[in-house]
Formats: structure tokens, sequence, C-alpha cells
């Protein structure tokens, strides 16, 4: 059992609720408000009967008071599937162990916060040419069997996620959690930008080591997990020269993915995941 | 083998070292670090000197030592030193020492021990013996810790010439002197009555010489010529090795007889005698009391010309008496010149012979070269252009 490894996180998460941005269309019940009212007995509102509705739900005495015919109507609770999109590429383990604990620890947090309010939740990481897809799941387990999907992860090659978001297709929560540094970066921005057209919940979680951040002074040559001809010196003026490149990267990708639609949520790896799961859900409101 | 500068070797063993460690230290990337930022880096490079256990590159490392060896060889001049022996003399041997000094000489002469005279050749001078010796001795302290010199001679005056000095100065050892007897004259020796010419017949000298009896001669009988003038037959005498006693009769009537000395080697008399004044020919061989110059020796061919202005009166017997003996006989003793000078250098006067001369010469030792270096340098040369190009063309 993984969970054993994530209790302090899922202790912590324990009275956390992931809230729905968008009110799910069709909806299934569940803890969200739908998008549309349903006929029910918990009545809101009142609207003229038409052709097709059925006659049971017309409400016999306001008929017989105002001899029109309405059909009682009450707003509906929904459950919002969600995905959670994990990037599990070599840049993501590197050398950077707390980073892929980070990682993982995001994907048992969120995919707890959603069962939490009992929305189903479906896991997929791309690792290289791997991909480790678990479809939704609404099972009390389906939080266990997450947690050892994760556990089972081996990360390396370049990831490739906007291909997974292809296939989603059903009105879907999706939660990214990558650094953003796959090859793919700018067909995944395109892709959650369509998605959020279409009326889907995008979250980007932009994960990033704190040694990214701050370089260590002991190492004078680096090299890319994910390209190994990229070998580079680290020496005082490269150092200069690669803050102002990442903090300038990070902006970047913060305006153009909000400007998509997306949440972006910068994620330092040694930050509590717990107050970064309650961040993402917080978010909603 | 030995090594003319040693110290080229150290180099070389220095340069060899630093070749190695030269191999052992590798320039090259720090080892690289896992950053999945690593594209915001700027691109460039980064070397580092590592230190490592085993040499790289053996084949260069090779290379270069054989170039740096081959140098250090060659800038060492190699030489091949023949067996050295610790002390050698040599042995200036005059020849004009007897025989049986000569003989002894040899026989006592050590394996390492090397032999200048002894012969004809510039026998009775030092200054041939001296320059032979300073020639060989060029090649001889090579091979030779200690260096002796022995002279051997009858040391006699004309020994030495105006060269010795300086050649004498050149030699830069200590000498040891040794005084051996001479060459006996040439000739068989005999006894022999002198042969007086001319003068009155009732000469007293003609007297006193005839009751000497025969006197020792070298190889002809003495002649004393009482006339003024000397005659062929004397001057013949003479070079044929006689000691011509040109004793003028007429010197008697030259003064009044006074109460004289006359001294000679090795006899003194004491007689009315009549002092001539004349100048005396030659080389002084009696004086008067008061050293004036009463008999002077000219050297003729073999033999010499006495001339002796000693006026003898004609009356009185004192020529005639045992004290005059002594003086007739010792004008009549041998020519200088056969006597080769014997004794004629005092002991002390050798002083300077023996001891070292207080300048030495700038170059004790000649210039020595190495046949090997030029060849060992140009390989070692030739082996550095190889590399070199080598190098080149790899990186080509």
């Amino acid at each position: 059992m993984a969970t054993h490894a994530y209790g302090a996180l899922l202790d912590a998460l324990r009275a956390t609720r992931w809230g729905s941005l968008v009110r799910p269309r069709a909806p299934l019940t569940g803890a969200h408000v739908a998008r549309r009212a349903t006929p029910s007995a918990e009545v809101t509102e009142y609207r003229p009967y038409r052709q097709g509705d059925e006659p049971r739900r017309i409400d016999w005495k306001v008929l017989a008071r105002t001899d029109r015919a309405f059909v009682r109507l009450a707003p509906d609770s929904s459950v919002t599937p969600t995905l959670v999109l994990l990037d599990a590429s070599a840049s993501m383990v590197a050398d950077a162990p707390a980073k892929w604990a980070a990682a993982c620890g995001l994907v048992v947090g969120l995919t707890a916060v959603a069962r939490n309010a009992g929305d189903p939740v479906a896991f997929t990481a791309v690792s290289g040419a791997a991909v480790t897809r678990l479809p939704l799941s609404a099972r009390g387990d389906a939080l266990r069997v997450v947690t050892d999907a994760v556990a089972a992860l081996m990360p390396g090659g370049q990831g490739t996620l906007a291909t997974p978001l292809e296939r989603v297709r059903a009105e879907m929560r999706i939660a990214i959690i990558t650094d953003l540094l796959g090859d793919d970066a700018e067909t995944l921005l395109t892709r959650a930008r369509s998605l959020r057209v279409q009326g889907r919940e995008v979250h980007l979680l932009h994960l990033v080591a704190r040694h990214e951040l701050a370089l260590d002074p002991e190492v004078r040559l680096a090299r890319d997990p994910e390209i190994p001809s990229v070998v580079r010196p680290m020496r005082r003026a490269e150092r200069e020269q690669y803050t102002r490149a990442f903090s300038a990267f990070r902006e970047q990708m913060r305006d153009r993915w909000r400007a998509a639609g997306a949440r972006y949520h910068l994620v330092v790896d040694d930050q509590p995941v717990a107050d970064v799961v309650r961040r993402v859900a917080r978010s909603q409101r | 083998m030995t090594w003319l500068a040693p110290t080229a070797l150290w180099i070389g063993a220095a340069g060899a070292a630093a070749t190695v460690a030269a191999h052992l230290l590798v320039q090259r990337q720090p080892d690289a670090r896992a950053l999945a930022t690593a594209r915001f880096l700027p691109e460039g490079t980064i070397t580092a000197a590592t230190v490592q256990r085993v040499p790289t590159n053996w084949w260069w490392l090779a290379l270069r030592l054989l170039a740096v060896m081959l140098l250090a060889v060659g800038a060492a001049g190699p030489i091949r030193e023949p067996t050295r022996v610790p002390s050698r003399t040599l042995v200036l041997l005059d020849g004009a020492a007897a025989d049986s000094v000569q003989q002894r000489v040899r026989r006592s002469l050590g394996e390492t021990d090397v032999l200048f005279g002894g012969d004809s050749a510039g026998g009775g001078r030092l200054s041939p013996l001296l320059a032979r010796a300073l020639r060989a001795r060029d090649s001889l302290i090579r091979t030779t810790d200690a260096l002796r010199v022995r002279l051997i001679s009858p040391l006699g005056r004309s020994f030495f010439d105006a060269a010795t000095p300086q050649l004498r100065a050149q030699l830069p050892e200590s000498m040891s002197v040794e005084r051996v007897a001479p060459h006996p004259p040439a000739g068989t020796p005999i006894r022999a009555r002198a042969d007086v010419r001319g003068g009155p017949a009732d000469d007293i000298l003609r007297a006193a010489y005839a009751q000497l009896g025969p006197v020792d001669a070298h190889t002809r009988a003495p002649v004393i010529q009482r006339e003024r003038v000397l005659s062929a037959a004397d001057t013949a005498d003479a070079r044929a090795g006689a000691v011509v006693l040109w004793w003028p009769a007429g010197d008697a009537d030259a003064g009044t007889p006074v109460l004289a000395a006359i001294r000679t080697t090795g006899a003194t008399w004491v007689a009315p005698l009549t002092r001539v004044a004349r100048p005396v020919r030659g080389a002084p061989v009696a004086h008067w009391e008061n050293g004036a110059v009463a008999a002077g020796e000219s050297p003729l061919g073999a033999g010499c010309v006495r001339d002796v202005a000693i006026g003898v009166p004609q009356r009185g017997d004192r020529a005639l008496g045992a004290d005059a003996a002594p003086l007739l006989r010792s004008l009549l003793g041998p020519c200088s010149a056969t006597l080769d000078d014997a004794g004629a250098i005092a002991d002390s006067a050798l002083t300077w012979l023996a001891a070292a001369p207080r300048v030495r010469p700038s170059a004790q030792s000649p210039a020595l070269r190495s046949v090997l270096a030029p060849w060992l340098i140009g390989a070692g040369l030739a082996v550095g252009v190889v590399e070199a190009l080598l190098r080149i063309r790899s990186r080509a």
C-alpha cells in the first residue's frame, strides 16, 4: 500500500474539497451544482410546460389554481471528472528527487481532494514513450490505485503531454503537473487553450526545483538530462545569465497559460504539498 | 663512461619528471551534473586540470621522454674515461747523468711512471725535458689523480738556459730534484807531463812542471805556452781537448815582485810574485788575494785556454817549492766544460726549481670533447621535431 507514504498528506487534505470551476453540462449525481436545472422534488423555479416534458413533472396544483401548465424545476448536483496528467520525463527526476517526490505528492493530493468531492479521477503519466493511463474511476479504491500507479512509475525520456490531452472527450477538469521543459510545451499550451475554449477546466502546476532557482555554486558544469548534448558551464557570468533567462521563462509561461484561460500555479519542490493542493482547490472560489 | 656536465643529467631527470607529471595532469571537462534547466545556461566550454594515477597517451609520453633524455644525455657529454691511476711520476732524466745512474733510474721506474730524457737528445739541458713533459702532461693528467715530477740530473751550469724559468712555470706540479754524478769525460783519461813550449831554456816554470811529473789529463797532455802569443799547435791542441796554459814568461819582468797570494779552487800559493797589469781573458779560475783576477779560462773546442797573468820570478826557487805544486797542478786541472759544470749550481739556488710555481697555468687540463654529444643532441632535436609534426597532424 503506497498510500502509507502519503499518510500525513492525506490526513492534511481530509477536509479539503476540490470545487468545480465550471458547472458540468451533463451532470451526474455528485457534489457539484450542475449547469442545467432538472425536474426535481426540490423546487427552485417553474417554467411553462413544453412539448416533450414528462406529464408527471407537471405541477398539478399550480395548473388547478392558474389553469396553466408549469413544470417544477430544481438545481441538480453533479460530479466533475478529473484528469491528473503527470509529466514523468527525465527532467522531473534527474538529480532532483525532491522535485519528483513533490510531483508524486501533487498527484496523490489532487486525487485525494477530487475524491473527497466524490469526483471520478483519471490518471495519466507520460514517461518517454511509455504512457501510464488509469481510466476514470469513482470507486472507493481509486486513490489507492492512483497511488500505486505513481509508485510504480519509472520516470525518464521526454514526455509528450499534448497527446493524452487529445483523447479528452468528456467534460473533465484537467490538472497538468509538469516543469514545462519538454519539447511539446508549445503544443501543450495550444491544446490547453483549445480545451478551455471547449469549457474545460485546466490547471497547470508548473513544478520547479529549488536548485533550479538558486544554482549550486559548487557545480561547474551542467548537463541536460533529456538532451545529453547540452552541456553548459556554470561560472559566475553564466549563472547570472541563467537566472535572468529562467526567470523570464517562468514569467512567460505564467502569462501565456493564464492568457489561455488556464489556472497557472508555480510550485517549488520544497513547498509543502498540502499547501499547494489547498491553493489549487481554493482557486475555484 | 663519465660525463663532462653531469648537471645536465639532473636537469634532464627533472624534465622527464615534468613530462610524466604533465601526462598525469589532464585538462578535461569537470564532471557534469544533471540540471533539467541547463538549456537556460549560455553555451561555452570549461576545463579543469585533474590528476590521474596512470599517465595518459603512452606513445606520446614515450616519444617526449625519449626527446628529453636524448637532449639531456647529449648535453651531459658522455665520454669514455680511461682507467685512472692514483699517482704517476714524470721522471726527467738528464742525459748527462752517469750511465750507472741512468740504469738505476730505469730499473726503479714504476709501471705508471713516464721517463723523459735519458738519451743523447737534449742531454745536459733542462728546457727540452720540460717541454716534452709539458706536452705529455696534458694527456696524462686525465688518467692520473696525482702527478709528480722527479728531476734527475748532475745539474751542471749549462743545464739551465733562458727558457727554463718560463717552461718551469708552465708545469704546476712541484718537482723533486736529485743531483747525480755526471758522465765521465769522453775518452780515456791519461796521465801525462805538461808540454812546456817557448820561453827561456832555464825557465823556472819548465823546471817546476818537470819536477811536478805527470798530471791527470783528459785526452791530451796539457800544454804550457810561455810565449806572448799562442801558436797554431796550441790552438789545435786545445780544440783536441788539451788544457793550454798560456803563461807568457815575459810577465815576470812587468814589475817588481811583491809577496802576494794566489788562490784557485783547492790551492793557495803565497810567494813573491809580479802582478801583471793586463786584462785576463776568460772566466776567472784564479784570483789574487785582493780579488783581482789572476787567471781566466776560455773554452776552445774540446779543451780550453787559460790565460795566466802571474809573474813568476826566474830567479830563486820558490816555484820549485812544495807549496807551489798544488797551485801549479790546479792550473793544469781539467777544463770546466769537460767537467760538465758539476757542482756549479748551489742547492739553495734550486729551490725555485723544486717548488710549484705560484701562478698556475690557466688551463690545467685541456678542453674535453664528447664525440657522442652532437649526435645525441641532434637525435633529441629530431625526435622533438617528429613529435611536433605528429601533434600538429593529429590535431588537424
